[in-house]
């Protein structure tokens, strides 16, 4: 007999993942709050790659404008173009356990084919062994993505799409009704 | 090495060529980078009496030893050069990533030689150097200019200083700009540029900056990061500095219709509270900072709309109140203007607050189209475009308010509000004696930022409407906390982080570089970088007579406000000056004693 507890609560013990399936976890950054410092860089070069060479940080900011400015890192979709690409068997597959990308060095041969699929551009090439690098939310690291916290403003998460989708849509409602209260 | 790269690049413009140098450990302890590494390399490869827009003035920009770590807020790169405002030492820094990006390419510091006989701009690529034809460039504003230039070389990550229409025509007061809204402001290094025909300096950097003990970097930057989101960054994060408007409006120092007054009767609509209220639009960081300052203002509507730039206090004051326009959507709309022709707007509002006096009475000769009066924002919007053309009377203002008096006559230099021919900053020094002695005795002239002595006065930690034996240990030591800062590349805005600036700051530089270097040694740094800078000036001439204030100031009582009455004649400076003096170990003529130099190992150096 196989038992599922999806969909009813769990009667086994807390749920270890109470806002939303472990996949798709990522960090997300809130716009409004970044401040494009570039903190997050440095934080993941340096605990990733123990070089504050920003160039090698799985994180990146990205900012082009005198007003926008924001930090993206791997967005984990769930048929990732990147993995759909890679010629060499085995060298990216998916961590059943929770969605993320890995990179598996005794595979990949940094041809960057995965750079040229990724729509978001947040796999980089190490310079030093040219193998492919993505964000793995830091899970060696027992306080979580250093990104996450070293951000002084608060401005990245970890999030899931629903949890993302949630958060937009309350921010939809209170414009709405800052709309409809008028102007101050 | 580790913090430092222990290198130079020195570029000659004549030639096109470029070369490496090395620089030693003992230099660069000595001299630690940013402001005081840029005048040590300036003092050592410019001769003596050069005139500043000929080719034989040196430009240096020189990065602090954090630059390019995790290290928050020490981004500052200085940028050094003969002032054509001053004539004497051209001091200006300026935050973002142009800093960590140099070092990422290898270099510390770049000193520029000569002149290019057309328009050029270097691009540095890691360790290659590039001489790039610029004469498409010429003409255009200093954000288009970064922007082409990337463009050009196809990369975002590509850093870029660069002059405007104002640089180019040699306006003395100049800017250089970086990173879409960061300026090296002060004393017209955009000029020197110009009259080099250097457009600009792009960069590209993709190395490291190692430091010798990466965890306890990592951890010092962490807590300097928690401790920058408490109260001793609070007004900077909001409103920003605009929000001394208020506060100084209430103290009775806050400079109004060219320092005819101290004090607005209504501050509330020109306030940094109002301004952020109605424009705020974005709160922007300087590279691995997180305090973030740099608020970005936005005119939605009304004929300024469309007008965006982020504004901080001095340009608030400069553009408002000393010109007496209470227009914020136009203070935006100048701002911009001067951002994007690339010039200092606190010289730029100084100045137009003298020529909306001197035409006031009658001093002028009449512009084409251009009312000048106080409190006509629009005439001041249109005058700021003619300054960096030098058309009409922009010709003459072009050259600063100490020329322009000087070419007007008529007395015009009694209100012309400037020290060394540097216009002063948004406070009345007046109510403010500590910070009137900083001033006074600043080797880059009128400037709050270098001295730091408004602290104690705003602090009240001194009697500010008192002149007293004292002040100049005082004023001495604001000027070394400054200096270490700006040499150190550490923000300003970050020195309430520290609970011992020399202990702290000592240890993460020892941390950093991994030498073992004392607060007693920073200590002595500063010390040692401000001597040079005034050796620097008694090298191009400087006479005791310049370590002064505008003759306003020193005639005229307060007229208003919480200090009515309060004077400083010129017998209370010369005090207050003479103490300084003795505290610094100099004669009494305001030279560098050779005492002093041989204690600071400065001595066999003055030309």
């Amino acid at each position: 007999m196989s038992e599922s507890n999806i969909g009813e609560g769990s009667s086994v013990g807390p749920d270890p993942y109470p806002s939303g399936p472990p996949r798709y976890q990522l960090v997300t950054c809130v716009r409004d709050l970044c401040v494009g410092c570039q903190m997050c860089e440095f934080a993941c070069a340096i605990v990733k790659e123990g070089t504050a060479n920003i160039l090698r940080s799985r994180i990146r900011l990205v900012r082009t404008e005198p007003v926008l400015m924001v930090s993206i890192a791997c967005r984990a979709c769930a048929e990732p173009a990147c993995v759909d690409i890679c010629p060499q068997p085995g060298a990216m597959v998916i961590n059943p356990e929770n969605g993320l990308v890995m990179v598996e060095n005794t595979h990949c041969d940094g041809c960057a084919h995965c750079i040229d699929a990724c729509p978001f551009g947040v796999i980089a090439l190490n310079p030093d062994t040219k193998l492919a690098v993505i964000c793995d939310l830091c899970e060696d690291r027992a306080e979580g993505p250093a990104c996450v916290e070293i951000c002084p403003k608060d401005a990245l998460e970890i999030s899931t799409p629903e949890i993302i989708a949630q958060k937009a849509r309350k921010g939809a409602l209170r414009q709405l009704l800052e709309e409809l209260a008028g102007p101050e | 090495m580790n913090g430092y790269t222990g290198k130079a690049l020195i570029i000659d413009l004549t030639e096109r060529k470029s070369e490496e140098i090395e620089l030693s450990q003992s230099m660069l302890r000595a001299y630690l980078g940013g402001s005081g590494l840029a005048v040590r390399l300036l003092y050592d490869h410019l001769a003596p009496g050069v005139d500043p827009l000929e080719p034989g003035n040196v430009i240096v920009f020189a990065c602090g030893v954090f630059a390019g770590t995790i290290v928050p807020a020490a981004a500052k790169h200085s940028v050094a050069t003969k002032s054509p405002l001053t004539g004497m030492l051209g001091d200006a820094m300026a935050g973002s990533f142009f800093s960590h990006t140099l070092k990422r390419a290898g270099y510390d510091a770049v000193v520029i030689l000569g002149r290019a006989d057309t328009p050029v701009y270097v691009f540095i690529d890691d360790h290659t150097v590039y001489f790039r034809d610029a004469r498409a460039l010429w003409g255009q504003e200093c954000f288009a200019t970064e922007e082409a230039i990337r463009e050009e070389l196809g990369d975002e990550a590509v850093r870029v200083s660069a002059i405007g229409t104002a640089g180019e025509n040699l306006v003395r007061f100049a800017c250089i700009g970086n990173d879409r809204g960061r300026q090296a402001g002060r004393t017209g290094p955009g000029a020197v540029m110009g009259s080099k025909n250097l457009k600009a300096i792009a960069v590209r950097g993709s190395g490291a900056v190692a430091v010798a003990d990466n965890d306890a970097v990592y951890q010092t930057s962490c807590d300097l990061i928690t401790q920058a989101q408490g109260p001793a960054t609070g007004k900077y994060r909001e409103p920003g500095t605009v929000g001394n408007v208020l506060t100084l409006n209430r103290l009775g120092v806050l400079p109004v219709r060219n320092f005819q007054r101290t004090a607005l009767d209504e501050a509330e609509g020109i306030s940094g509270e109002t301004l952020h209220r109605r424009h705020h639009e974005k709160t922007v960081a300087c590279a691995a900072c997180p305090i973030a300052c740099e608020q970005v203002m936005k005119v939605a509507e009304g004929s300024h709309a469309g007008a965006r730039v982020s504004v901080d206090y001095e340009t608030l004051f400069a553009l408002g109140p000393c010109c007496d326009v209470d227009d914020l959507p136009a203070v935006i709309r100048a701002a911009e203007l001067c951002d994007t022709l690339g010039m200092d707007t606190l010289s730029t509002g100084v100045t137009l607050a003298w020529a909306m006096e001197a035409a006031e009475r009658g001093l002028l000769p009449p512009d084409d189209g251009v009312d000048l009066r106080f409190g006509n924002a629009d005439a001041m919007v249109a005058m700021i475009l003619k300054i960096a053309r030098r058309e009409g009377l922009g010709e003459i203002l072009a050259e600063g308010s100490r020329l322009a008096a000087q070419e007007v006559g008529k007395d015009s230099d009694y209100f012309a509000i400037h020290s060394k021919g540097l216009e002063l900053p948004g406070y009345d020094p007046r109510g403010m004696k500590t910070y009137a002695l900083g001033l006074a005795v600043g080797t880059r002239g009128g400037c709050h930022n270098r001295s730091l002595a408004y602290e104690p006065d705003l602090k009240g930690k001194v009697d500010r409407f008192k002149a007293e034996k004292g002040r100049g240990q005082i004023a001495m030591a604001q000027e070394d906390v400054a200096v270490l800062l700006d040499s150190l590349g550490i923000c300003k805005f970050m020195r309430g982080c520290f609970t011992d600036l020399h202990e702290e700051g000592a240890r993460l530089y020892s941390q950093a570089t991994g030498w073992d270097v004392s607060a007693q040694e920073l200590v002595e740094a500063g010390e040692r970088i401000s001597n040079l800078k005034k050796m620097f000036n008694v090298r191009e001439g400087w006479t005791r007579e310049l370590d002064s204030l505008p003759p306003r100031l020193m005639q005229e009582p307060i007229p208003d406000g919480p200090g009515k009455g309060v004077s400083l004649p010129p017998a209370e400076l010369e005090l207050l000056v003479s103490d300084y003096y003795e505290a610094r170990g100099w004669t009494a003529e305001g030279e560098v004693a050779p005492a002093t130099q041989d204690r600071l190992g400065l001595s066999g150096q003055t030309a």
